[in-house]
């Protein structure tokens, strides 16, 4: 009986080792997007055309008076444009594959301007690209 | 004892084997290496394996009539039809935490293999979090509370010795119920559920990857976690209802609200993790949440089994509170600490632009939740620290908890129906007109349709809390109406599909906000049901064979007064003609049985279950000189609807569940702004 | 903006603490074993208690609508009288432990409105081997 119980578990052992048993193992770890600015834009971006999906559909649902519609759909389009600038900025300026951060080494400026789109400095008073107040 | 031997060493190596899993993981995040981290994965899915095994072990012991073991002998009998004898794994504290176990493993199991590959950068910290968990659930497993423990028996010398005595004592009559049955496996998947999108938060937080992936990665585990709890919770009332005879179905023990309490901000951090991926904002909500709900499925654990407060559920005093409350503490330190270091990675991306927008309609609702949570707990507790402090066991009573949590479950429930009709960032005054001018002029017109409808069918008009619940109730039933009308009459215009094909489609398209919907019709129902309990009558009467009581609009008269009697109980058993406006409409057969092994009572309740009401018959024995039966009935109007609200839940959570469609790129191909959808 | 959430959220504390304390006042009850109440007597007259104890067998007794017991803890024992309109549970027999919510009378019996008793465990005790001795017959345990 001891010997069945003793040779189970070197099983489950064996088992759970072979990944690193293998000598042909050549896995690399997977960055995940919020390690690159890159990944992390392109994030913004999709949040954002989801956004102008979710309100273009409550419009045709007829939720929302006209006004309100246009308006909050200018500067969600807005927002996303700004977005795509600074990805295409940051991907035409290092071709090769920057390692990624392995951890964001500051808490990264993730506060956006509601007017203009562009990333808001912590503890912004005014947004340094389109100079409207911050909050208003 | 070859089960045994085999179950107690599956424990050990599953022990062994969870620190293992954390070594691996954490070294592989440390040295970016995925090959210790695919050990780390597989290390989880072998625990998960050895205590399965260790569980089957258990379980083959039970119906093997091995009664040479504790458990065994204490919670099962050589007699007992076979799903009693499944369901005795969980009716002993040995089991059932064994049980919980086995349903945290099986989590972790799935989380890892449904994340493996798309996040290296977490799942190290994940693992690490719920291997932890879990080392200390097989610690108590193994040390403490051992499923696989022989039965001593004392010789006559005076010595301790093994011992098999020839029969168990079975499981509890009370218990020997279908829906006891399953109510712990359901409660446990979940409490425990949501340690998984837990564990990714902790990761989350600890790697400082604060956006929505750790969000939107787990939404599966939180939703399917929040309705086992949901129907757990429900399941456990239904079983109340139906066997203990006091003809309600809560009653704000702590057992009860042991339960409650994750259930409600679990339901704040499912829609608030709505805003953090729309808007980037709330996420120390979301984070505070999410670590809230998971220390108050520990807490509820604690509460249940080490019977630090007195309650009709509480088990004997267990030798484990101790354990728990350590373990409780020392991750309540370590979630605060955590959280407050990461707090500069957890600013809002976005600013509340207005009182009345969505956002702060997700505000209010979890400020809402939060101060029901808090409040349940507060009242719970009170009695530990009254005694604690001042030496007096203080019980706040059920008032406290009524008096609290129908206004804020009201606000709740406004905010259900008027939440979805607001709009992100500010909703303008025409937005509002046009959204909100059906549903309140409905509301406000049946108010006196109520009033009168309530003293038709109850004899009684409602009073103010019942009139403002059935007032809301159809307020939010209106604008989930209006919901499915506008998005099925958009579709109509753009496809020019038939209207039961367009919803379908629409819902199908969108299925997390109609699925939502539907949710919040099934909570619509549950109150309906509630409400009803304000219109209840209740009479008891001592009436022989021929006489007549009355209750509410009923006649009850006794035909027949019997008794028989089988080998595992004597049982009395009335017949009942229950008329209506001189009309028979039912025949019920409420009994009381005494079981001879347990030397328990027991009440058969007969229910007559009308959607308008339920009448509910207790038989609670013959009267002094035996010619009389003593009958206890309730009239316990709209009861039906809890459960019906229950089902409409588990449909509409299953709705949101469904695979999200394709066609959303296609509807998006027709938007005007291409420019903005090309992918790169 | 923020100066709103504020104020919104300090209203709802304050209902909320305000129905507490009301609730509070309408429902707090002692929760007391036999013992405790009798050291207490003096203070105790108007306050709601539970009283906490086990029911003694041989003592349960049916008047019509009332139902007559006595509660033992720690040696000290009080007579019951349950005159609430819910059924006895049936978990409620001799020897458990049974909670009544009401008074104590000046007389020293206790009026019951509400009547609890312990679900009879899930949980239970440890078996009790000392049960059934004649049953171990060995000295030496088998394998």
């Amino acid at each position: 009986m001891e010997f069945v119980l003793l040779g189970s578990a070197l099983l489950i052992a064996l088992v759970v080792l072979w990944p690193a048993l293998r000598s042909d193992n050549d896995e690399q770890w997977i960055f995940s997007e919020e390690d690159t600015p890159a990944g992390r834009l392109s994030t913004r971006r999709e949040v954002l055309v989801g956004n102008i999906a979710d309100l273009d559909f409550e419009f045709a649902m007829g939720k929302l008076a006209e006004p309100d519609y246009l308006s909050l759909r200018d500067n969600l389009k807005r927002q996303t444009l700004k977005v795509m600038e600074q990805l295409e900025v940051i991907e035409s300026r290092d071709h090769t594959n920057a390692p990624p951060e392995s951890e964001p080494a500051t808490a990264p400026a993730t506060a956006f301007c509601s007017a203009c789109g562009a990333s808001l400095p912590p503890r912004a008073a005014f947004c340094p690209s389109c100079g409207s107040a911050v909050g208003s | 004892m070859l089960l045994a031997d085999i179950g107690n060493f599956a424990l050990i190596v599953a022990f062994v084997l969870a620190f293992f899993s954390i070594a691996a993981s954490l070294l592989g995040a440390h040295r970016l290496d995925p090959r210790l981290l695919a050990v780390g994965e597989r290390s989880v899915h072998g625990v998960t394996l050895l205590v399965l095994v260790a569980t089957l072990a258990t379980w083959g012991l039970i119906l093997n009539d091995n009664f040479g073991i504790d458990y065994v002998a204490g919670h099962s009998n050589a007699a007992m039809p076979l799903h009693y004898k499944i369901g005795a794994l969980w009716a002993g504290q040995d089991g059932s935490l064994l049980l919980w176990t086995l349903v945290l493993v099986g989590f972790a199991s799935a989380a890892v293999f449904t994340q493996r590959k798309k996040h290296n950068r977490l799942m190290p910290y994940a693992i690490a979090v719920m291997m932890g968990t879990t080392a200390f659930f097989l610690y108590l497993n193994n040390f403490r509370a051992n499923p696989f423990d022989g039965l001593m028996g004392i010789t006559q010398s005076g010595q301790e010795a093994p011992w098999a005595p020839a029969d168990g004592r079975g499981l509890n009559p009370l218990l020997q119920h279908w829906a006891m049955v399953i109510h712990p496996p359901i409660l446990y998947v979940g409490y425990i559920g949501f340690i998984v999108p837990f564990a990714f938060c902790i990761a989350a937080l600890w790697t400082r990857q604060l956006g929505s992936s750790w969000v939107s990665t787990v939404r599966r585990f939180t939703l399917v976690s929040w309705i086992f709890l949901g129907i757990g919770i429900l399941l456990g009332g239904k079983w109340a209802y139906m066997e203990l005879g006091w003809g309600g179905y809560w009653a704000w023990d702590p057992v009860e609200n042991a339960s409650l309490m994750p259930w409600l901000t679990g339901t704040a951090f499912l829609h608030s993790v709505i805003v953090q991926e729309k808007r980037g904002m709330l996420k120390v909500w979301n984070v505070s949440l999410i670590s809230l709900t998971y220390l108050l499925s520990i807490l509820g654990t604690f509460l249940t089994r080490s019977g630090v407060v007195s309650s009709v559920h509480s088990f004997a005093q267990s030798n484990i509170g101790g354990d728990f409350a350590f373990f409780l503490i020392a991750s309540t330190v370590l979630c605060t600490a955590l959280i407050v270091w990461r707090l500069p990675f957890l600013r809002s991306e976005g600013r509340l632009d207005s009182m009345i927008s969505r956002e702060s309609g997700f505000l209010f609702n979890n400020l809402l939740l939060l101060a029901a949570a808090l409040s349940v707990l507060f009242g719970t507790v009170f009695p530990i620290f009254s005694e604690l402090i001042t030496g007096r066991n203080v019980s706040v009573g059920q008032a406290y908890f009524n008096r609290i949590e129908i206004p804020l479950g009201l606000a709740l429930l406004f905010l259900t129906g008027a939440g979805p009709l607001l709009a992100y960032r500010k909703t303008s005054k025409s937005s509002l007109r046009k959204n909100f001018t059906m549903p309140v002029a409905v509301a406000i017109v049946s108010a006196p349709l109520f009033f009168v409808g309530s003293q038709a069918m109850f004899d009684e008009a409602p009073g103010v809390w019942a009139m403002i619940s059935l007032v809301l109730c159809l307020f939010v039933t209106m604008t989930i109406v209006q919901e499915f009308h506008k998005g099925t009459a958009a579709r109509i215009r753009k496809h020019g599909e038939n209207y039961l094909t367009a919803m379908v489609n629409l819902t199908r398209r969108n299925n997390r906000r109609y699925g939502g919907y539907v949710v919040h019709f099934g909570i619509v129902l549950i109150f309906l049901g509630i409400t009803g309990q304000a219109f209840t009558r209740e009479t008891r009467g001592v009436i022989g064979v021929g006489e007549e009581m009355r209750v509410g609009q009923y006649e009850l008269r006794i035909d027949e007064i019997t008794q028989r009697e089988n080998a595992n109980y004597w049982s009395g058993q009335l017949e009942v003609a229950v008329s209506r406006g001189g009309q028979e409409v039912f025949r019920l057969q409420p009994e009381k049985r005494f079981y001879f092994a347990s030397e328990q009572p027991s009440s058969e309740v007969a229910i007559a279950r009308q959607l308008r009401e339920d009448l509910y018959l207790v038989y609670a024995g013959l009267n002094e000189d035996q010619t009389k039966a003593v009958v206890q009935a309730y009239v316990n109007p709209l009861v039906a609807w809890v459960w019906i609200g229950g089902a409409v839940m588990i449909l509409g959570t299953a709705i949101c569940l469904l695979p999200a469609l394709r066609s959303r790129r296609e509807d998006q191909a027709t938007s005007p702004d291409r420019e903005l959808l090309e992918v790169r | 903006m923020q100066a709103r959430v504020v104020i919104g959220i300090t209203v709802i504390v304050g209902l909320v603490a305000y129905l507490s304390f009301l609730g509070f006042e309408e429902g707090k009850a002692y929760y007391l074993t036999c013992d405790e109440v009798a050291e207490r007597q003096g203070e105790l007259q108007d306050h709601r208690i539970k009283l906490a104890g086990n029911v003694v067998a041989g003592t349960i007794r049916q008047d019509g609508d009332i139902l007559n017991f006595d509660l033992e803890y720690e040696g000290v024992r009080y007579s019951v009288r349950y005159v609430g309109m819910d059924p006895v549970p049936d978990t409620f027999k001799p020897g458990v432990e049974a909670v009544v919510d009401g008074h104590l009378g000046d007389d020293g019996v206790f009026t019951g409105q509400r009547i609890q008793a312990k679900c009879a465990s899930k949980y239970e005790t440890d078996y009790e081997s000392e049960e059934h001795p004649e049953s171990v017959s060995q000295d030496q345990p088998t394998a």
